[in-house]
């Protein structure tokens, strides 16, 4: 007999159930797996492990050992930032808060028997699961372009070493290349990052390659706080930077990774580097554990974050579909408080609080010259809805520049220390 | 016997009222709203130096502030501040003490520049305003207490570090919820705790105050 794959597969998960002993009442502490280490899944992980002082198990799977946040990492590729002063280790979570961290890929979920499907092979069962996975890219969303060419073509939308080679090809650019970068359709993880990115680019370039240029294809008529990036640009970097919007063409972008070639509507353009951000989607375990809507988001509820197809899955952060905050690690941040709370309540009986959500987004455009726009939110019946926000102001003058920079300096120690411990 | 010693009682009381008075004389938001930006009343120097009791204080005498030449020239002068000294100071800067470095333009309003000029002239206890008094009698749940600051701990650190965010913990309550009431009644400008003081009731501002100040800098939480 031959097995397909579809016979394969749910003969594994029978076995599975059938090697799952049954939960004894009271017996076992109740277990938390929490699959993605960034700033939804380390800080649910970690207030969960603290608050309950032990009453509950809780297993936090992240493949990679060092950490680089995606937050700063812009930061790095203009030379304010060192790449090991983003990258943090999960060894005070299992040290100081008694964690069980695994290094390990999540490639399934079997909602049915409450499983998590490890790639080296192991199962892990939980009484509430939390995904944190962040984002994965949409095939074919840019034609020309898959993860194969991500070493030609980076994304460095994903931290690390993805970050490095984009500075690497930055610095080796030739003398008055051009940097090319293809900026996403909405949704999509950080929603001024691919403009922070333009701006520290430019100032890196601005010392080491000043006749270099700047062209960004952007599928989108506007962006997060455009007017002050445009500002930026305009005051510190001249006429380096071009952005080609959907009037254009920005929207009709295929690239050739072999000859280094974007197409814009037509018309071709050589480029020496290409920093490809494609069209995103939640994180792809999401979707193996069959949380997500069509778009490929994870929709949940707005008061303590559970999906809406399963109440003992959670999705936090750039992979859930959850109304209006932005995605971004401060918005994963909040949302895992929240989840920590309901979560410790429905496995403990602790003390259960209404939802409250925050979010800020600090961009640096320049030396000392940073900008932020920020909002609070509630949970409604229906979504996650904002209540008030501010943004900053063109024209500010450069000692509230300079101090708005040196609170996201404070701000990443604080979040960091937030999530890692 | 009996007369006078209702006599020393009376004249306890008397005293004992006037102590209570004096101390409970409280911060005027005026002060909040004029002078904090460059003066704090304990603490390091700020733009401008800490102050204390003004009134028969040495002028320009804090040691550890850097102060211009004009207060000093009009120190040696005038010695010590008075209740007129300090009004007319404070009505017009530029006036008073010709090239200080006092960037301020002055107080036109009668009675806010009265309120002003009595608080200085011993705030004594009172750094605190009636409604932060007020709101530190409330009830405080420890355990909401430490939900709702988990929001603040995505940017103040636990452990009291300042890289760039103010540390909020190990502060005295009413102080706590002195510094909130200033963003939240709009006194301090900062868009982001604006922002995150208008979603803080009263009881929310008692129970974070009450949790803060369990954290001790250094960490150990």
């Amino acid at each position: 007999m031959t097995l397909n794959r579809r016979q394969f597969l749910g003969a594994t998960a029978a076995v599975a159930a059938s090697l799952a002993a049954p939960p004894i009442l009271g017996a076992a502490k109740p277990k938390v797996v929490v699959i993605g280490g960034g700033a939804g899944g380390a800080t649910a992980a970690r207030y969960i492990a603290k608050d309950s002082k032990g009453a509950v198990d809780v297993t936090l799977i992240e493949p990679t050992r060092n950490y680089y946040t995606c937050f700063f990492s812009n930061l790095y590729l203009g030379g304010f930032r060192t790449i090991n002063s983003i990258g943090h280790s999960y060894g005070k979570l299992a040290s100081d808060y008694g964690i069980n961290v695994v290094h390990d890929y999540a490639v399934g979920v079997d909602r049915d028997t409450k499983t998590v499907t490890l790639a080296g092979g192991a199962k892990i069962t939980y009484d509430k699961l939390i995904l944190s996975p962040g984002i994965d890219f949409v095939d074919g969303a840019v034609p020309g372009w898959s993860v194969d060419q991500q070493n030609k073509m980076p994304h460095a939308y994903k931290a690390g070493s993805q970050t490095e080679l984009l500075k690497s090809q930055i610095m080796g650019m030739r003398e008055g290349g051009t940097f090319a970068l293809i900026a996403p359709p909405n949704p999509y993880r950080c929603p001024p990052g691919p403009y922070e990115r333009i701006s520290m680019v430019a100032h890196q370039l601005k010392q080491s390659n000043p006749t270099a240029k700047i062209l960004v294809v952007d599928p989108k008529p506007n962006f997060s706080k455009q007017g002050l990036f445009e500002e930026a640009w305009s005051k510190y970097y001249g006429d380096m930077i071009t952005r080609i919007g959907p009037d254009f063409g920005g929207d009709k972008v295929s690239v050739n990774a072999e000859t280094m070639e974007i197409d814009i509507d037509g018309q071709v353009e050589k480029v020496d580097v290409c920093n490809v951000i494609p069209a995103m989607q939640a994180g792809k375990i999401a979707a193996a554990a069959g949380v997500t809507n069509d778009a490929g988001w994870a929709p949940v509820n707005a008061d303590d974050m559970s999906s809406k197809a399963d109440p003992d899955v959670y999705v936090l952060g750039d992979a859930s579909h959850q109304g209006d905050m932005p995605k971004s690690g401060f918005s994963a941040n909040s949302q895992a408080k929240v989840c920590a709370n309901a979560v410790r309540h429905a496995l403990t009986g602790s003390k259960r609080f209404p939802a409250k959500f925050s979010n800020t987004c600090w961009s640096l455009v320049a030396t000392d010259d940073g900008i932020k726009v920020g909002a609070s939110y509630e949970a409604t019946a229906e979504k996650i809805a904002k209540t008030s926000g501010f943004v900053s102001q063109t024209g500010e003058d450069a000692a509230l520049r300079k101090k708005t920079y040196e609170e996201s300096i404070g701000w990443y120690d604080g979040i960091t220390s937030d999530m890692f411990g | 016997m009996k007369f006078s010693r209702s006599i020393f009682y009376t004249t306890a009381l008397i005293l004992s009222l006037f102590n209570y008075a004096s101390a409970e004389v409280s911060k005027p938001q005026a002060f909040d709203a004029l002078c904090a930006s460059c003066h704090q009343l304990e603490g390091p120097n700020q733009v401008g130096p800490t102050l204390g009791k003004m009134i028969s204080t040495p002028i320009a005498s804090n040691p550890s502030f850097n102060y211009s030449k004009a207060l000093k020239g009009y120190a040696a002068l005038n010695r010590t501040w008075t209740m007129e000294s300090l009004r007319a100071f404070l009505q017009n800067p530029m006036q008073a003490v010709p090239g200080t470095a006092m960037s301020f333009a002055g107080i036109d309003d009668e009675a806010t520049l009265d309120s002003i000029v009595n608080y200085l002239a011993d705030p004594g206890e009172a750094t605190h305003s009636d409604e932060a008094m007020a709101i530190a009698q409330l009830e405080a749940d420890p355990e909401y207490g430490e939900y709702l600051a988990s929001e603040c701990l995505t940017c103040h650190q636990a452990d009291g570090s300042n890289t760039g965010i103010a540390s909020i913990v190990g502060r005295d309550e009413v102080d706590f919820i002195d510094a909130a009431l200033q963003y939240r009644n709009g006194i301090r400008e900062h868009q982001v705790m604006q922002l995150m003081t208008q979603n803080l009731s009263d009881e929310d501002l008692a129970a974070l105050a009450a949790y803060f100040k369990t954290l001790s800098p250094g960490g150990n939480q």
